[in-house]
């Protein structure tokens, strides 16, 4: 009963890391590769603060994870999130990279690559734990839900499509970018306090590039902008590995074969559905419409490229 | 302790040569298709892999080794292209899933690798290239001079590939404008797949340079796409020349950051580099060159197009 609730929980985490991620990616089109890092950002800010006072119990731990990385996402978004086209991907690679490396090299304050382990006990009732999880992923998705439908998931929506249309029409596009990163940093650190906090171990390989894939995998999957779908997403994709329990897999296989398993959605969604099982209404709409939805690919200008040849 | 700096410096150039070298096939691909390659780190693994597997455990030596990879990465690179890209382009796919069909080919590419060769560091036998030569105070390390000659080597390749051969004219012409490319006669798929067989090909030389001193790893395909990425970023503005340039500034800067703030942060250093630069021409755009020339097609364009 115990591991039934333990992967429940666990499930519940990658729904609220699922659905934060929507917000940025599906629906304000910002292609986010930091997820993981700020999971680990969460985990890190929970575990330390449950390791210095312990008494201070759950929500504190998580509501301080959650203001770190507001407050850094602010800080990187200011920096970067004006950064137009594929650029903003590799520099939301480095992003991810450097973080990961600041939780192996800070050594006295993160445990080093080792990481942080025997943390304290915050909350020992399991399905207590389970309950308070569900709730929260209950208020997020909730959360997110009327922030789509809301004027400020309309400017995401017409950011993601247009940028500069959307700009020319009054919009404050960078500070929604921002501000939409800012909630979905927060979000995923909340989700990585809530695992640091259940598992009572944590380790900088545990944030790497790959869980940030995964992440971008359910909200493919299920669908772009939906919530329904993120959660949808972290359900098949986050539950995979327990699903592979009853494959003839060894056991040291598993995480391959479920990398291979979302690589390969990943490479055959776009096929198949373009925009992930059960997409934005606004995304039906378009489609029923005739809308152009292709994002042209920001050029460096006139003869950008004639002069790379030489 | 000028010494220890001027040694760095020495290093770095050479470890940079090998950034630029795959940075420019990197770079090269993305000027022709417009789609930032995500499996690209993956190509690199593939070819270094196939290479050590030729020279190493089947004992044919370094050549053969090399010309196997380069099969190897140019079959997978043309793969790619062929069933993922060109067919998700003609489709009008979001450019975001473009790419994040190359992030799940590179997962599943990375996780075949795997299970096929194991997790763990793989190592060349020494070849006593390794062994560092002194010139003075200067240490050299032979394989390091090597990695550098065949990065000017390809960079002269490329340029000879793209000013003097029918298929480079029709890159170059892909490149600056596609549109009227088709309208002259160039085939883009075609193009698209030479581009991405030589690519693929640089990736491996890459790869096996890279690899005979630090050994084989399947978790060295998220580094190698990032600094090759960002060497191109960086060097963009003024050709495969510049993208050599930037890997060079890069492996400097890693080299002799790594002095001052600790090996430990060398790859770090290089991508601080990076959002630095970025974010430096975002806030001030007087920083990005302007340029002149090139037509409206040429300012409004997109990926080049393919035939349905």
């Amino acid at each position: 009963m115990d591991y039934v609730i333990l992967v429940i929980t666990v499930l519940a985490i990658y729904g609220i890391g699922a659905v934060a991620l929507n917000l940025a990616f599906g629906l304000g089109g910002i292609f986010v590769v930091t997820q993981a890092a700020f999971l680990g950002v969460g985990a890190y800010a929970a575990a330390l603060l449950a390791k210095a006072a312990p008494a201070w119990g759950f929500w504190p731990g998580l509501l301080i994870a959650a203001a770190v990385a507001a407050l850094l996402a602010w800080v990187i978004g200011i920096a970067t999130l004006r950064i137009r086209g594929d650029a903003f991907i590799v520099a939301s690679l480095a992003l991810q990279i450097v973080l990961v490396d600041v939780f192996v090299n800070l050594k006295d304050v993160t445990g080093g690559p080792y990481g942080l382990s025997k943390l304290p006990e915050v909350l020992p009732n399991r399905v207590l734990y389970l309950l308070l999880t569900v709730a929260i992923l209950a208020g997020v998705s909730l959360y997110a839900h009327r922030l789509t439908r809301s004027p400020m998931g309309r400017t995401l929506r017409a950011i993601r499509d247009d940028d500069s249309a959307a700009e020319m029409s009054g919009k404050d596009t960078v500070n929604t970018r921002v501000a939409v990163y800012m909630v979905t940093c927060a979000l995923a650190a909340v989700a990585g306090g809530l695992m640091g906090i259940l598992t009572k171990y944590i380790y900088p390989g545990s944030f790497g590039v790959d869980l940030s894939i995964l992440m971008i995998a359910m909200i493919i999957v299920g669908g772009l902008g939906n919530v329904w779908g993120a959660l949808l997403g972290a359900l098949l994709l986050g539950g995979l590995p327990e699903a592979l329990r009853f494959l003839p897999i060894p056991n040291d296989n598993v995480l391959t074969v479920q990398r291979i398993l979302y690589g390969s959605a990943l490479m055959l969604v776009p096929f198949w559905r373009p925009r992930g099982l059960f997409p934005d209404s606004y995304g039906r709409n378009a489609r029923v419409l005739g809308t152009a939805r292709e994002r042209p690919v920001p050029s460096d200008g006139p003869g950008s490229d004639e002069r790379a040849l030489r | 302790m000028a010494v220890m700096y001027l040694n760095a410096l020495v290093a770095g150039i050479m470890e940079g040569a090998l950034i630029g070298l795959v940075g420019m096939g990197f770079g090269l691909f993305y000027w022709v298709t417009r789609i930032f390659h995500l499996a690209y780190g993956a190509i690199f693994t593939v070819g270094a892999y196939v290479a050590f597997q030729v020279a190493v455990t089947w004992q044919m030596g370094v050549l053969a080794g090399l010309v196997a990879g380069s099969v190897a990465a140019a079959l997978l690179g043309v793969v790619i292209d062929a069933f993922l890209y060109q067919p998700l382009t003609r489709r009008g796919v979001d450019h975001h899933m473009l790419l994040v069909s190359g992030l799940g080919a590179n997962a599943v590419i990375i996780s075949v690798c795997i299970m096929i060769w194991g997790g763990l560091l793989k190592y060349y036998r020494s070849s006593g290239l390794e062994d560092p030569l002194e010139l003075g105070p200067i240490l050299i390390i032979p394989l390091q001079l090597l990695g550098l000659l065949c990065s000017l080597g390809v960079y002269g390749l490329l340029r000879w590939l793209l000013s003097a051969t029918m298929v480079g004219k029709s890159t170059r012409a892909l490149i600056a404008d596609p549109e009227v490319a088709v309208i002259i006669g160039v085939s883009p798929r075609t193009v698209r797949l030479v581009i991405a067989a030589v690519t693929a090909i640089v990736a491996a030389w890459g790869a096996i340079l890279r690899t005979i001193g630090v050994g084989v790893s399947p978790n060295m395909d998220l580094t190698v796409l990032i600094t090759a990425a960002t060497a191109a970023l960086l060097g963009r503005r003024n050709g495969l020349g510049s993208v050599l340039l930037a890997g060079i500034m890069l492996g400097i800067f890693q080299n002799v950051g790594s002095i001052l703030i600790g090996g430990e942060w060398k790859t770090s250093i290089a991508l601080i580099v990076l959002l630095v630069v970025l974010t430096m021409q975002t806030w001030f755009p007087i920083l990005r060159r302007t340029r002149t020339g090139g037509g409206q097609a040429a300012q409004a364009r997109t990926a080049p197009p393919l035939p349905q």
